[in-house]
């Protein structure tokens, strides 16, 4: 369990699933996220079973106080590039643009540097997500690119801007 | 039941998995053991399962540590990696109650699975892995009769920088010349 200011991020158990599910299929929340609704509780009891399997790593992301509000994941790591991406979605709604998503980021980037000892973490975001990429950019990510028609999503074409943080900027504004 | 004097080691059973569980996922905790864990957290289910595989394995021996008085569980000590051939094993010890570090608990503890595993399971050498920055840690072990073997170095990665470990060890005559001298 890591904690932060706001929020502590600890492992998926399965009495979180009945909010996931209700979160991806709510069409605000999953605007900007790659999967969209209708997704099924026997599907995400599936996804949970595989859960250790899998490579990505998926945290719940709750208050201090306790309540769930959001997961975050860290997706694929390289650890020959010693590289990862991660995701992460508030999924209740009257949590969002408060700075939690950006404190569980921020705790989790502490992680990813200071003891998985990567040196680059980066995603995409959706180009018109504007809350996601300012948030981003208020924990370190620089832009580098755009990659244009990345994905398709609600009957077009979208665009992703891909954005990372490498250790030397992390390590300025986070001095040991 | 190990008695010693305030605190006495039972065996580790499933039912203790939610006690693992919080200790396992503190980061007060995890932060000595020197990156042993894949990662900060894991889930109940997952604990679940980790905890039936120490109860079964039969190269490894696992108690939870308990206080005498009222019972109440402060830790989890076993011996790991037993060498029948060569008659070793690894310590290993997680006192996860942080309001009970500094009292000399987890030495009483050492002390007991030392007699145990020299006296009981017949074993010639017992030894750990430590981090270097777990001083708290060396020193029980020096005081518990553990010797410095050597170091790791640049072993594990941890706030930011490379940390060395160290590897301890205690040996059967060690053991008994210490018990002798203290009466």
């Amino acid at each position: 369990m890591l904690q932060g200011k706001l929020v502590r991020l600890r492992a998926v158990e399965r009495a979180d699933l009945p909010a996931f599910v209700r979160w991806f299929n709510d069409l605000e929340v999953t605007r900007f996220l790659l999967r969209s609704p209708p997704m099924g509780m026997e599907e995400e009891e599936r996804w949970f079973e595989h859960l250790r399997d899998r490579e990505e790593r998926v945290f719940s992301i709750e208050t201090l106080d306790g309540k769930l509000i959001g997961n975050i994941g860290i997706i694929h790591v390289d650890y020959h590039d010693r590289k990862a991406d991660i995701g992460i979605a508030i999924g209740e709604k009257d949590h969002w643009s408060r700075g939690y998503g950006r404190d569980a980021i921020n705790v989790l980037l502490g992680y990813m540097f200071d003891e998985m000892n990567l040196e680059r973490v980066w995603l995409y975001a959706d180009q018109k997500n504007e809350r996601a990429v300012s948030c981003y950019e208020k924990c370190g990510f620089k832009r580098e690119g755009l990659l244009r028609h990345n994905h398709f999503k609600n009957d077009e074409y979208a665009d992703d801007v891909i954005m990372a943080v490498i250790r030397e900027d992390w390590r300025r504004a986070h001095p040991l | 039941m190990l008695k010693g004097k305030r605190i006495g080691l039972r065996p580790l059973e499933t039912t203790d998995t939610w006690l693992m569980y919080r200790w396992f996922n503190d980061q007060r905790v995890l932060e000595d053991l020197g990156a042993e864990h894949m990662c900060f957290a894991t889930s109940m289910e997952e604990e679940a399962e980790f905890v039936v595989s120490m109860t079964r394995d039969t190269g490894s021996v696992w108690f939870l540590i308990e206080m005498l008085e009222g019972h109440e569980p402060i830790g989890v000590v076993g011996l790991a990696n037993i060498d029948q051939r060569n008659a070793a094993a690894e310590l290993r010890i997680v006192v996860g109650e942080p309001s009970r570090w500094g009292q000399g608990l987890g030495r009483e503890a050492i002390g007991l699975v030392l007699d145990y595993g020299f006296d009981t399971r017949n074993l010639h050498r017992i030894w750990l892995r430590v981090a270097s920055y777990n001083q708290r840690a060396i020193s029980c072990y020096r005081a518990s009769g553990f010797v410095d073997e050597g170091t790791y170095r640049q072993d594990h990665f941890h706030k930011g920088r490379w940390q060395d470990a160290r590897r301890m060890s205690i040996l059967v005559d060690d053991h008994r010349r210490k018990k002798d001298a203290s009466g």
